[in-house]
C-alpha cells in the first residue's frame, strides 16, 4: 500500500487524479449541502406539523420495516442455503436473485403489475378469492421488497461464506442439530454481516420510487411513500418538496452512520466476551 | 461493496490478512506492466476528454451559429434557418400535435420539432427550471399564467377545447383477462349516476389540470347528486397519476374500474368506452399555447403557433376530437399581451 502510495505521488499522474477525485467529490456530495442548506429550520418544523407530510413518512417507515422484517426473515436461511449447497440449482438461484439490481425499477413495477395486478398472472385468481394487491399499502411492500431482498442476500451470502465448514463439523460432532449449528454457529459468526445487508435492504426500500409508483400507485396516505411525496409536491411547492428531501438525506446519513458503526460495535462487543 | 468488506474483515480467525496482503501486492516485474497499462489508460482517458471537450465545442459552437442565424433570420424567412423547435404539449396533446409537428416540418423542411409530452404542472416546473422549450401548450391557462408572471412565456392564446369523461374498460376488456377469470360477474357501469358503485377509481393529482378540471366537477356533482355520492366515488380513488395518459393506462390495464380522462383520451384508445357526465356539472378544459421567453428561434416557435391556430391546424385537432373555439380561433382573450409579429409569419 505505501509503495503504492509513494508511486503515485512521484508520478506526473497524480495531479490529473487528484483533479479527477476532487471534481467526483464534489459532483456526489455538493448536491446534498446545497439541498441541506437551502432548508430552514422554520420550513422543517412547518413540514412537521403537514399531515401530508406526516402521512408520508409514517407509511414509508411501516412499510420498510415490513418489508426489512420480510425480506431478513425469509432471506437468512436462503442466502445460508445458497453458501452452503454448492451445486448448479445454487449458482442459478443466486445469479436470479441478483437480476433486480441489474433492472431498472419501472420495468419491476410494471412486471409486478402484470403478475399481481388484477388482470394478471397471480392476481386474476388471488380477485376471485377477493384479495386485492396493487394499488394497495401491500403493494408497497412487495414492490419494497422485490428490489431490496437482492441487496440482502448478496450481504448476507458473503457473511455466511467467512463461516468455515470445520466450525461447523466441530459443531456438530459435538452433538449439534444441523438446525442448532446453523443458529448458534453460523449466524452469530455472520451477524454483522446479516445486520449490514438488512440495513442496505432497508435504505433500497426507503427510496424506492419506480416500481411503487407504477405497482402501488399515488394515494396520499395509502400508498404515497415519501419519495412519492417529494415528487408530488414538486409540482406544487417546491420548498415543501425541498424539506421532505433534507429529511431523507438526514435519515441516508443516519443510516450510514449506524452501518459504519455495526462492525466496530459489533467487534468491541466480540472483545468484551 | 466496500461495507461488506469491512464487515467480512472483522473475522480473521478464517481468513489471515496477511495472504491478502500478498496477493495484492506489486512485484517489481509487475510494476512496469502496471506503469504501462496506466499510461495507456492515462492516454485513452485524455483522448476522450479532448474528443469530448471537442465535440463539445463543435455543438456549442453549431448551436451559437444557430441562435445567431436565427435572430438574423427572424424577420426575412423562417426555411432558410436551420431550426429545432422544442414543443412542451399537455399530454393529452400527444397524438393530435405528433400530427401537427409532421404538418409543419413539411410546409418548413429546414425545422426540425420534437415535441415532450407530459402533465401540463411538470412541464411549466421544467420551464421554470430553465429546460429549452421553445413552445408550450398546456391544458390549463395556469400554468401559462404563472410563467408569463416569471417572465418566461411572451403570451397565451387559447387554441383548443375539451371535456371530461368518465372511462371504464369495454365489455370485452371486463371480461377478457387471463382465462376469462378476470371480473366477469361485475355489472359494468352504464351511467354517471352509478360510478358510486365501483371499487376502484383513478383520477388525476391535484396540480395536473386533468385532476382539477377533475375535482372541480366532483364539487359541482355534490349539489346535483348530493354530498354522499361524491364522498362514495372520493373514497373510492386508488391512486392520483400526474398525467391524463397515466390514468387511462390504469383502466386499460384492467386495474381501475372507472377513471376522469378527456373525451379525446377516450377516443384514442379501443380497450375504454366513454360514459357521459352530465352536462349541469361537466367542466371545460380550455387549452393555452404559447412562446417561451427563451426560445432559440421566436420566428419558427410563433409560426408553429400560428399552424396550430390556423384551419388546417384546427382542422387537425379537430379530427383528433378537440372542440374548436367556435370558428373565432385567436380571438378569444388571450391571457396577457400577444405574441408579437405571429400575422407577419409564413407558416
Amino acid at each position: 500500500m505505501s509503495s503504492l502510495s509513494s508511486l503515485s505521488s512521484l508520478s506526473p499522474l497524480s495531479l490529473v487524479g487528484r483533479l479527477g477525485g476532487a471534481a467526483l467529490v464534489l459532483t456526489v456530495v455538493l448536491p446534498l449541502i446545497v439541498l441541506i442548506g437551502s432548508t430552514s429550520v422554520a420550513d422543517l418544523r412547518e413540514a412537521a406539523r403537514n399531515p401530508r407530510f406526516v402521512e408520508a413518512l409514517g407509511l414509508s417507515v411501516r412499510t420498510t420495516l415490513a418489508s426489512v422484517v420480510l425480506v431478513t426473515v425469509l432471506g437468512t436461511p436462503l442466502a445460508w442455503w445458497l453458501v452452503s449447497t454448492p451445486g448448479r440449482l445454487s449458482r442459478v438461484v443466486s445469479m436470479l436473485l441478483e437480476l433486480p439490481i441489474m433492472i431498472p425499477p419501472a420495468v419491476i413495477g410494471l412486471a409486478l403489475l402484470q403478475t399481481f395486478g388484477r388482470m394478471g398472472f397471480v392476481g386474476a385468481w388471488l380477485s376471485t378469492k377477493g384479495i386485492f394487491i396493487a394499488f394497495t399499502p401491500a403493494a408497497v411492500v412487495l414492490a419494497q421488497v422485490t428490489v431490496s431482498a437482492p441487496y440482502f442476500i448478496q450481504a448476507a451470502s458473503n457473511a455466511f461464506r467467512e463461516v468455515t465448514p470445520d466450525t461447523l463439523v466441530v459443531a456438530r460432532t459435538l452433538g449439534a442439530s444441523s438446525s442448532t449449528a446453523f443458529l448458534r454457529v453460523a449466524l452469530p459468526i455472520a451477524l454483522p454481516g446479516v445486520v449490514v445487508g438488512a440495513s442496505l435492504a432497508w435504505a433500497r426500500a426507503l427510496g424506492e420510487f419506480g416500481a411503487t409508483l407504477l405497482f402501488a400507485g399515488n394515494l396520499p396516505g395509502h400508498t404515497q411513500t415519501m419519495p412519492l411525496a417529494i415528487f408530488y409536491a414538486l409540482e406544487s411547492d417546491v420548498r415543501m418538496a425541498v424539506v421532505l428531501a433534507t429529511m431523507l438525506v438526514g435519515l441516508g446519513g443516519v443510516l450510514l452512520l449506524s452501518l459504519r458503526l455495526i462492525p466496530s460495535l459489533a467487534a468491541a462487543a466480540r472483545r468484551r466476551r | 461493496m466496500r461495507i461488506e468488506r469491512e464487515a467480512t474483515s472483522d473475522h480473521p480467525p478464517f481468513e489471515g490478512p496477511a495472504p491478502d496482503r500478498q496477493r495484492f501486492r506489486l512485484r517489481p516485474h509487475e510494476c512496469s506492466t502496471w506503469r504501462v497499462l496506466g499510461v495507456g489508460l492515462f492516454g485513452a482517458c485524455v483522448g476522450f476528454a479532448l474528443g469530448t471537450v471537442g465535440t463539445v465545442g463543435t455543438v456549442a459552437t453549431a448551436a451559437l451559429k444557430e441562435s445567431t442565424d436565427t435572430r438574423v433570420a427572424r424577420d426575412s424567412d423562417v426555411e432558410r434557418a436551420n431550426v429545432m423547435l422544442t414543443v412542451f404539449a399537455a399530454s393529452s396533446l400527444a397524438e393530435a400535435f405528433d400530427d401537427l409537428a409532421r404538418d409543419f416540418e413539411t410546409s418548413n423542411p429546414n425545422v426540425v420539432v420534437r415535441n415532450v409530452f407530459a402533465g401540463s404542472q411538470i412541464l411549466r416546473l421544467q420551464i421554470e427550471q430553465g429546460a429549452n422549450a421553445d413552445v408550450f401548450a398546456s391544458a390549463h391557462e395556469e400554468h401559462l399564467e404563472r410563467l408569463m408572471r416569471a417572465g418566461a412565456l411572451k403570451g397565451a392564446r387559447p387554441f383548443a377545447e375539451n371535456e371530461l369523461v368518465v372511462i371504464v374498460p369495454t365489455a370485452r376488456e371486463r371480461l377478457g383477462g387471463l382465462g376469462g377469470t378476470g371480473r366477469s360477474g361485475r355489472p359494468a357501469v352504464r351511467s354517471f349516476e352509478e360510478l358510486n358503485q365501483v371499487d376502484r377509481i383513478v383520477i388525476g393529482s391535484e396540480n395536473v389540470p386533468a385532476g382539477v378540471y377533475a375535482r372541480a366537477m366532483l364539487s359541482r356533482a355534490e349539489a346535483y347528486l348530493g354530498p354522499a355520492f361524491v364522498h362514495d366515488v372520493r373514497s373510492h380513488v386508488v391512486s392520483q397519476e400526474s398525467n391524463v395518459r397515466l390514468i387511462r393506462a390504469k383502466v386499460e390495464l384492467g386495474e381501475a374500474d372507472a377513471a376522469f380522462v378527456y373525451r379525446t383520451d377516450a377516443l384514442g384508445s379501443s380497450k375504454v368506452e366513454a360514459i357521459e357526465i352530465p352536462p349541469e356539472i361537466n367542466v371545460r378544459a380550455r387549452y393555452f399555447m404559447g412562446v417561451t421567453a427563451r426560445a432559440k428561434s421566436t420566428a419558427a416557435a410563433e409560426a408553429f403557433v400560428a399552424h396550430v391556430l390556423s384551419p388546417e391546424g384546427q382542422g387537425v385537432l379537430a379530427r383528433r376530437g378537440f372542440a374548436s373555439l367556435d370558428g373565432t380561433a385567436g380571438a378569444n382573450r388571450a391571457a396577457g399581451p400577444r405574441p408579437e409579429g405571429t400575422g407577419g409569419i409564413r407558416p
